[in-house]
């Protein structure tokens, strides 16, 4: 092959190349203020979804051991905490965010990321529909304001020591998801480690 | 013009008759709202990847063709993404890692290569839109029986009351059992009509 041809096909590539890479910075420009801003609102979101009696809530606040956010109401009383958790799930890493009252009842809890069977361990973020295909198609039914995942419901109110993962029914411990165990006890790990983490480090200041 | 709009539905379909891209067709195909939202992304790029290769075909030298494409998809893929994340985060979130392996989706490069880049602009475009239109159709029919054998909804919404459906049909052996019976009935459709040709080959997947 003769050296120009080698040239000719560089440069040629390069200006491919460059051409894309301009056509790429100018769309993640474009884009970047939406995402950045999609992030910080699913944030505040979790983190009212956790501690629903506070009004306000502190930046991040790093501690030794984990980092948590201070949750005040509308007249500045301290309300509670929140901090993140995560544990290994069946098919991916489970990461939540949790609220706790200041003696360490939890107030909520939000999956903020899973990957989990489609069907089965997702199950702990779903939300059962209002209505069902056929009243929808016939316009009947409320479509009611989409509710919280009944599975993350039942942490709340409950302390570091009932979180352990029973099959079946039970009024004091957390029900497993039906064919998702280990999603189920993943949850319930990220929870009560990050849980037990955040109280030792209180306990130590 | 219209027969290169409608081969890419019905005699070369891309799923199932050219058996291309079955990796994100079986993978995502577990609700129909994943089905459509995969298969637009995978026509958008389709359309303008056809539209770019078929504008640079004359420019860009014979030996360097697949390295141009492939510049040009992976381009057109993060585009989608980027749009993906910032507007719609909860499809962005289910369809998860086959967004980047838009870029390696074979009728994509097969397009590309078999027709955009012998073809005008103009023609390649329909090329693009008809395969992209038949590749969501396929992943349409597959999501459609899914969900509603597997999930017993349609659109997230419940179709019979009270009743238990086969998980299997969301999990990875329902997707290749749903494909094998639907490749079963478009080959014995097709060999009705040809009555006793040859069953038509496959061109890799």
């Amino acid at each position: 092959m003769k050296e120009g041809t080698i040239l000719k096909l560089g440069l040629t590539l390069t200006a491919i190349c460059l051409a894309a890479a301009a056509a790429l910075a100018v769309s993640y420009r474009m884009t970047k203020p939406t995402i950045d801003a999609r992030a910080r609102a699913d944030k505040l979101e979790a983190l009212r979804v956790v501690l629903p009696a506070a009004a306000k809530f502190s930046d991040r606040q790093s501690g030794p051991e984990i980092d948590y956010y201070e949750g005040r109401d509308g007249s500045g009383n301290l309300v509670g905490y929140a901090f993140p958790g995560e544990a290994k799930g069946y098919s991916s890493t489970i990461s939540v965010m949790v609220g706790v009252d200041p003696e360490g009842t939890i107030t909520g809890i939000k999956i903020l990321e899973q990957k989990e069977t489609p069907g089965l361990g997702t199950q702990a973020v779903d939300v059962p529909a209002s209505r069902t295909f056929w009243e929808a198609l016939l316009g009947r039914g409320e479509k009611g304001p989409a509710g919280r995942p009944p599975f993350q419901e039942q942490f709340a109110g409950k302390t570091a020591s009932q979180l352990q993962v029973v099959r079946g029914k039970s009024e004091d411990k957390i029900e497993a998801l039906t064919g998702a165990t280990i999603t189920s006890r993943a949850v319930t790990d990220a929870v009560k480690e990050s849980l037990q983490t955040f109280l030792k480090q209180q306990k130590r200041i | 013009m219209i027969r290169q709009f409608t081969k890419g539905i019905f005699q070369r379909n891309p799923v199932f008759v050219l058996l291309l891209g079955l990796c994100p067709t079986l993978a995502v195909s577990t609700s129909v709202g994943n089905a459509i939202g995969m298969g637009a992304a995978a026509t958008f790029v389709l359309v303008f990847s056809n539209l770019i290769v078929s504008l640079l075909r004359k420019l860009v030298p014979n030996k360097i063709r697949i390295p141009c494409y492939i510049v040009v998809i992976a381009t057109f893929v993060t585009l989608v993404e980027l749009v993906l994340e910032a507007y719609l985060p909860d499809l962005n979130a289910s369809l998860g890692l086959f967004v980047p392996l838009i870029v390696v989706n074979c009728i994509i490069l097969g397009r590309a290569e078999a027709f955009a880049s012998r073809n005008a602009p103009l023609v390649s475009v329909v090329d693009g839109l008809g395969m992209g239109v038949g590749f969501t159709l396929a992943l349409t029919v597959l999501g459609t029986i899914r969900e509603i054998s597997g999930s017993n909804t349609l659109l997230g919404l419940e179709l019979i009351p009270n009743f238990s459906p086969a998980m299997i049909m969301i999990l990875p052996p329902g997707a290749f059992l749903t494909i094998g019976l639907l490749l079963g009935l478009f080959a014995l459709l097709r060999s009705r009509r040809e009555k006793g040709g040859v069953s038509p080959a496959g061109e890799g997947s």
